[in-house]
């Protein structure tokens, strides 16, 4: 993966690559303006429904703060595997399986014993969904490494896998059978995250911070960082110079589906309940945006991952407001950001390969 | 007609939008490039078909604007990876979730303008009706629409363009080697353009064959993956026009049983895992083949 | 057709590769364009061939000024192009590759494949490069791949044929078929324009000669005018360093301390590398395959990609391993680096004694080892980091702060010293590696893997590309490590290198590594072996350990 910022000499440009962040922030409102209009609405009571979704009320603050968490664990494992050269792309997958490994650890006796220990109970949920989600990617990892599968395919087969057995268990009684400490869905009052005045808001959303500042220490200032980032640039150098690549490779597999996995436990805690379908759908995807805006900075990652959680939470406003608006619209703009980020990377890059060999 | 001839009747029928996907999907990858987000121009060509076809109440006015959409969405693709030379798999997935967004959107806003309507295609007949009789060949073959004749037909075209005509051996070329292409005179951008516009017209035209053959409306994420398991299909199919084929008619059989094993409530989720599994499995047996061209993917 | 360039300026961004170059060229002539590398030859090819268009100057044929705005007009003015790194697609067949761009039919729709290859014998049989039409291209040697290179000129009707550095990549045999074809084309009439930097050559083929330096002509005029030594000179701007590579000073005084030096037969001393029965299983990579077919047309796939019944290397002394390319060089190095992919049945690799078969990269590097790898771009540097994280990725500098963080100080003061040892400019251990030229790009590999005074160093094909300056320097490292009592094993397919370094010469062919002999023996029998005709004993040795 290429997207990051490169010691570029060509000035003309330059004024290009300080003003991005804004022109990127006036291109959305543009593409956001245009399609209220053309969805038959008005931009700006819209505009003013999507703003006060975000900010107007504790409620918009926290669902930003909680999807804005999701979203930068979700991100961060894609920055690494991206950076690794790995196009890890199963967070929703690896996600869901964390979540239910999660709520296993709920399930009967052991149940018992967790809710009445929550200061035990809730750590090792959250260990059983990091856990949950490094072993789903590690599937993908294990079919790269000795089948050869394309890891693009494999991890988003296995997303549609993770829905769908998931959505099995939570459906079918049998698994939550037995679990008293359910009652029709519901996770046992003691283990859930404390919220914030009936906000979406959870103490989970603080844990994004020392993983983003792990993440960015690992990268720039170990050897292990520098040895990752040679083996995504250029993998036969690094394994000539001794770079262990494939148990490099299986690691990030490791690591990004413990984020997920962990972003899905704490989903399920802040939540109260696990439902059939995910909490934040394609959020997973959306990530991806998230990670490519952060030009896959760890240290970045915090401000893009809020940034784009405050345009979930003002979409979903303003589709339940009068101005009507489908939130997929959030979708649509998460791509075109994607495409927005991949020609600035592209520009700064064609300075630099006009050389021909003499 | 016999079980037999019924489950592959409904293979076929059914693995006719991965057929037009994957031989979309073939063509490109040939001429070099590889798109992950067919998905989305099948989401693409699945909308533009309902569109038109409710609009114009005709179907294969649906079709031919699905194909048309695919390659208009397609277009995009060319300009981000040819004129911009951006990381094609990143830009593919972000065609999925351009096509996701925009198609809902569209789709609930067109709900929301006609509420109390209902928005469906009249349903679309087949190109030989009098023939499905015929023993074995007839319920399979003949007893499909036209869109499924037809993506029979491009099989062998797609086949016969790559083996036997001068443009498919440029195409094949550039997709090998651009620079030899380009020493040889053949421009490798005009060549690489007309083969993403050839592969949103038939991913368009598998997309609106969701919409307009196999139900007669449209649902926000209609194609549920079946873009990425074309993509396996190419794979397997060894980047050949009767492998992919093949590859996309097993596909097309692994759907079919999802939908016929009688199951209740719950367990119906875990026979949706079907055809993803089925399609890792496939892709984990490494047949002795012909290799993906040389160029694949490659920025150039 | 005569030929003649005026003033060729050609730049790329700020780099300026041609500044006012000027050829003539004399219809029916064999003309050599001689220049190191980076004078700006093959620039000045493509600017000639169609495939650049320069940024001033003029192009005249046969008195008539022309301009063309692609390789595709070239070819039907009459020129046609033999590229260095050949412009073949590797999946089709010849004759495919032939018959590509030319439209027979309005639509393109219809493609022969029959008449297609009849058209190919056709033309082989008249100019004598006889070849398979149906063969797939990735399946043919090197030598058989330029062949098919030339036929697709001259199936253009090419009147001018442009070649770019042809032997390069041929052994000493098939250059003298490659030179034996030239001749008969000159002979029919057509011009002849061989770029190259072997001084041997020029003067055993060429009738003229132009000599580029930095872009622009520097002298022009009939072989014979000039020694060796002035057009050495001309070539490079001074006197040739004390370089050992004869071809380009053979026989001149500055380089005989040096070959003094060589003569003197080091003192048998320990061995450092030892490999005996080490046989690597042919993979479905092209390069294992590419001498199926060679140039006599027979045809056979090797069972193997590598052979080594013996290899032995000895403290204090260079043993150099010649070949063409394609025949098991990039196996034999990642045997003993450690990168090799595919399964490998080995009797015994020690590495000072101690066993190397289970040793990773890493361990084998921290041991000693050192690998100057065949591919700077590809293997050798990550152009995407700065030179200071390059030169320390093997083993970066770490300090303890709670946890085992990069000492980023310590690698940019240490990396400056580096980079300054070596002679790299600029000696900024911050710049991206991108930024260096080809030569400076192969020191800072030299400087990374020279400067921990290892016991043995791997040095595969190490001056390739670069210019005089810059490959006398990174030789001169090599003697220095063999005087120092390192055991240097280079893999080079440049045969002059070879020769003048190596204590002894062994060749690879087709994966059978052989042993020729010691300093001093013949150029004839090592070319001999580079294509299989090589000693009784030899093919011998090779045969009862193979298979």
């Amino acid at each position: 993966m290429s997207v990051e910022n490169r010691d570029d000499s060509s000035s003309s440009l330059i004024w290009l690559r300080l003003a991005w962040p804004l022109l990127l922030a006036l291109g959305t409102a543009g593409v956001l303006a245009l399609t209220i209009v053309l969805v038959g609405g008005s931009p700006g009571p819209a505009f003013s429904e999507f703003i006060s979704g975000v900010i107007g009320s504790k409620s918009g603050l926290g669902g930003t703060a909680a999807r804005g968490s999701m979203l930068a664990f979700y991100a961060l494992g894609i920055a690494l595997s991206f950076r690794a050269g790995i196009l890890n792309i199963g967070a929703e997958g690896q996600s869901r399986v964390g979540a239910a490994a999660a709520v296993a650890l709920t399930l009967g006796a052991p149940g018992k014993f967790f809710v009445a220990h929550a200061w035990l109970g809730i750590p090792l949920m959250l260990l059983a969904g990091a856990i949950g989600g490094a072993f789903w990617s590690l599937v993908a990892g294990a079919l790269k490494r000795w089948r050869g599968v394309p890891e693009v395919i494999a991890t988003l087969m296995l997303n549609f896998a993770a829905l769908h057995f998931v959505k099995y268990l939570v459906s079918s009684h049998d698994w939550l059978q037995g679990n008293t400490n359910f009652q029709k869905n519901e996770l046992a009052r003691e283990l859930q995250f404390s919220g914030w005045a009936d906000t979406e808001f959870h103490a989970g959303v603080f844990l994004a911070i020392p993983a983003v500042i792990a993440a960015h220490v690992y990268l720039f200032h170990t050897a292990g960082g520098l040895r990752l980032r040679a083996m995504g640039f250029n993998r036969a150098a690094a394994r000539a110079c001794g770079v262990n690549c494939e148990r490099a490779t299986l690691m990030i597999f490791a690591v990004s589906g413990a984020l997920a996995g962990l972003a899905g436990a704490m989903s399920v805690l802040a939540a109260g309940e696990i439902s059939a379908d995910p909490a934040y759908s394609e959020f997973g995807y959306m990530a991806i945006s998230v990670a490519l805006v952060a030009l896959l900075k760890p240290l970045w990652i915090v401000p893009a991952a809020l940034i784009f959680g405050g345009m979930e939470m003002g979409a979903l406003s303003m589709e339940g407001g009068g101005a009507n608006v489908p939130h997929w619209i959030v979708y649509f703009i998460n791509g075109l950001l994607i495409l927005a980020m991949l020609a600035r990377d592209a520009g700064a890059r064609r300075d630099l390969t006009s050389e021909e060999g003499a | 007609m016999s079980w037999i001839e019924h489950a592959l009747g409904s293979s076929l029928r059914i693995g006719t939008p991965l057929l037009f996907a994957g031989l979309g999907e073939l063509v490109l990858e040939r001429s070099g490039m590889i798109n992950i987000g067919i998905e989305g121009v099948m989401l693409c060509g699945a909308f533009g078909g309902f569109y038109a076809g409710w609009a114009a109440q005709s179907p294969l006015i649906g079709a031919l604007a699905g194909a048309l959409s695919g390659a208009a969405f397609m277009l995009v693709f060319a300009f981000m990876s040819l004129k911009l030379r951006a990381e094609q798999i990143v830009t593919g997935m972000a065609m999925n979730l351009i096509a996701a967004g925009a198609t809902s959107t569209a789709f609930d806003a067109l709900r929301a303008a006609h509420s109390g309507e209902s928005l469906s295609v009249p349903v679309l007949g087949g190109l030989f009706p009098q023939w499905s009789s015929l023993p074995v060949v007839g319920p399979i073959v003949f007893d499909q629409t036209v869109l499924t004749s037809f993506a029979l037909i491009s099989v062998v075209a797609v086949w016969f363009y790559f083996a036997r005509t001068e443009r498919g051996l440029e195409l094949r070329a550039v997709g090998e080697n651009p620079d030899a292409a380009q020493a040889a005179g053949v421009s490798v951008v005009a060549a690489r353009v007309k083969a993403c516009l050839a592969c949103g017209a038939l991913c368009g035209l598998g997309g609106a064959f969701l919409t307009v053959s196999q139900t007669s409306s449209f649902a926000p994420n209609c194609t549920s993956g079946r873009g990425f398991v074309a993509l396996a299909a190419v794979v397997l199919g060894r980047h050949g026009a009767f492998g992919t084929a093949a590859a996309c008619f097993f596909f097309g059989a692994a759907f079919f049983s999802r939908d016929a094993i009688p199951t209740t409530s719950a367990a119906v989720e875990l026979v949706e895992i079907l055809p993803y599994a089925l399609t890792l499995a496939a892709l984990c047996w490494k047949f002795k083949s012909r290799p993906a061209p040389a160029a694949l993917g490659k920025v150039w | 057709m005569a030929l003649r360039c005026s003033g060729i300026v050609k730049c790329f961004g700020h780099i300026r590769a041609l500044a006012g170059a000027d050829l003539f060229v004399r219809g029916g002539a064999i003309h050599a364009l001689l220049g190191e590398n980076g004078a700006g030859k093959s620039t000045l090819n493509n600017v000639i061939s169609g495939a650049l268009k320069p940024d001033a100057g003029t192009l005249e044929i046969d008195g008539r000024s022309v301009a063309f705005a692609s390789p595709l007009e070239a070819a039907a003015a009459g020129v046609g192009m033999v590229h260095q790194h050949f412009l073949l697609a590797g999946a089709l067949t010849v004759a495919e590759n032939i018959a590509l761009g030319v439209r027979s039919s309005k639509f393109g729709l219809r493609f022969d494949a029959h008449a297609g290859a009849a058209r190919v014998s056709e033309l082989a049989e008249r100019t004598g490069l006889s070849v398979d039409p149906n063969a797939r291209v990735s399946e043919l040697s090197v030598g058989m791949r330029q062949r098919v290179e030339i036929l697709k000129a001259l199936s253009r009707g090419a009147k001018v044929l442009l070649l770019d550095e042809p032997t390069a990549v041929l052994a000493p045999a098939e250059i003298e078929r490659l030179f034996a074809t030239l001749r008969v084309l000159r002979d029919e009439g057509r011009t002849i324009v061989i770029v190259t930097h072997k001084l041997d050559e020029v003067f055993a083929l060429a009738g003229e000669v132009t000599v580029l330096r930095k872009g622009a002509t520097v002298y022009a005029g009939k072989i014979g005018d000039l020694t060796r030594a002035e057009l050495a000179r001309a070539m490079i701007g001074q006197d040739p360093p004390p370089l050992i590579n004869s071809a380009i000073i053979g026989g001149s005084d500055a380089g005989a301390q040096h070959i003094q030096e060589l003569k003197s037969a080091p003192a048998r001393r320990d061995v450092v590398l030892k490999i005996r029965g080490a046989f690597v299983r042919s993979g479905g990579t092209p390069p294992a395959v590419a001498f199926a077919r060679d140039l006599a047309g027979k045809s056979a796939a090797a069972p193997h990609a590598l052979d080594v019944p013996r290899l032995e290397v000895r403290a204090g002394e260079i043993v150099g391993v010649a070949g063409v390319e394609g025949n098991g060089q990039n196996e034999l190095a990642a045997l003993i680096a450690g990168t090799l992919e595919s399964t490998a049945r080995v009797e015994l690799q020690s590495f000072c004694g101690v066993d190397l078969r289970p040793l990773s990269i890493a361990e084998r590097s921290d041991n000693g080892m050192a690998f100057i790898p065949s591919d700077r771009h590809r293997e050798g540097l990550v152009l995407e980091m700065s030179l200071a994280e390059n030169l320390f990725l093997r083993k970066p500098p770490e300090r303890r702060v709670a946890v085992r963080l990069l000492n980023r100080a310590e690698m940019k003061s240490r990396g400056r010293v580096l980079l300054e040892e070596f002679g790299v400019a600029p000696s900024e251990p911050e710049l991206s590696a991108r930024a260096l030229s080809g030569g400076n790009q192969q020191k800072t590999v030299a400087a990374r893997e020279l400067s921990r005074a290892p016991k043995l160093i791997l040095a595969c094909n190490p001056t390739r590309g670069l210019d005089v300056g810059a490959a006398a320097e990174i030789q001169n490292r090599l003697l220095d490590a063999r005087r120092r009592g390192a055991a240097v094993l280079l893999i080079s397919s440049d045969l002059d290198e070879v020769l003048a370094l190596s204590d002894r010469v062994m060749a690879l062919y087709r994966g059978s590594l052989s042993d020729i002999g010691v300093r001093g023996v013949s150029r004839e029998r090592v070319g001999r072996a580079m294509v299989g005709a090589g000693d009784e004993s030899a093919t011998k040795a090779s045969a009862a350990a193979g298979a």
